[in-house]
């Protein structure tokens, strides 16, 4: 696929502007509106622009792949450490008496490994969509 | 009259511009215009967070994909089995082979591109593998002809098999979806 040099340039641009506000949704997502899901697919797009920049940059999918799994497996962990804390699987972690911005750093670690998962699983479809039969 | 209002008949005309149009890059177009200007009603109707996930996925993310989809559908891929000294499939500047005439011929015919693997078919990426081939060539050792295989559902395989009714050596075989894996 022949890119122009306008979009390249553009792209340059935009692709650290892009990465920020990906991480700004997904850390201030306990507070606005947004979230790891949403974060994520933002950040998916940052690096599917980078495509058109370095075709030649993503070549090893199956880390890729590797690192979705170990991903989903930390959300996992993080969701259970409540059972030796609270006696209870799938609540936070952090006792009830704290304050509340010590609170919600459970949401953000939460919403920081969705945020990952969500963003390497799209690159992966969209990455294998392009070499595929190539 | 309330800005919802306008881009809800906004809405209505880019649906029905979808359905009508009959080329396939203006209906991407029109698919991430709906998709925007549906983020921008989902923020007036009090639930920006959906606006988010629609305006990053629906208007950036699926008209890539489908913008590579109508790519790759302009490719005409061949796996050769045949041995490289053979020639039949050569390309060269001074020799072309007979093979690789004919495929030219008939995929500059059809305006796709042609592209022809020499039995690396372990190194193609990606999970679709099996599926996506559109011909296989061989040549079998008893009567020396050159094989073509391929999908019997596809429709060129029929005009393919017309093209190559007069030359005795090539023959073509049509096999049913999903037996084509190797």
């Amino acid at each position: 696929m022949k890119t122009s040099d306008i979009l390249i340039c553009i792209s340059r641009l935009l692709f650290p502007f892009i990465l920020l506000y990906g991480f700004y949704i997904i850390i201030n997502g306990h507070l606005t509106p947004g979230g790891g899901f949403q974060g994520g697919a933002i950040l998916a797009t940052a690096i599917l622009i980078s495509y058109f920049i370095y075709p030649e940059k993503i070549r090893d999918l199956n880390l890729l792949i590797k690192l979705e799994k170990y991903v989903f497996m930390v959300i996992l962990i993080i969701a259970s450490i409540s059972l030796f804390t609270k006696g209870e699987i799938f609540t936070s972690f952090i006792s009830i008496e704290k304050s509340n911005s010590f609170k919600s750093l459970f949401l953000i670690i939460l919403n920081l490994f969705i945020g990952i998962k969500v963003s390497t699983g799209l690159i992966l479809i969209f990455s294998t969509f392009i070499e595929e039969g190539k | 009259m309330k800005i919802t209002h306008l881009l809800q008949i906004l809405l209505i005309f880019l649906s029905i511009s979808i359905m009508k149009s009959k080329d396939n890059l203006k209906v991407i177009f029109f698919f991430s215009a709906f998709s925007l200007v549906s983020a921008s009603l989902y923020y007036f109707l009090k639930s920006p967070d959906l606006a988010l996930a629609e305006a990053a996925i629906g208007s950036a993310i699926i008209p890539l994909i489908y913008i590579i989809a109508i790519s790759k559908q302009r490719q005409f891929l061949v796996v050769s089995h045949v041995n490289k000294k053979d020639g039949f499939l050569d390309n060269r500047e001074l020799f072309k082979g007979k093979g690789y005439e004919i495929l030219d011929n008939f995929t500059k015919h059809y305006n796709l591109k042609l592209i022809i693997n020499h039995g690396k078919y372990d190194e193609l990426q990606g999970i679709f593998r099996s599926r996506n081939i559109d011909l296989v060539v061989e040549k079998s050792k008893e009567s020396g002809k050159y094989i073509l295989k391929g999908k019997k559902t596809s429709i060129l395989m029929n005009k393919l098999e017309q093209l190559t009714k007069n030359e005795d050596d090539i023959e073509v075989i049509k096999i049913e979806e999903g037996e084509m894996d190797d």
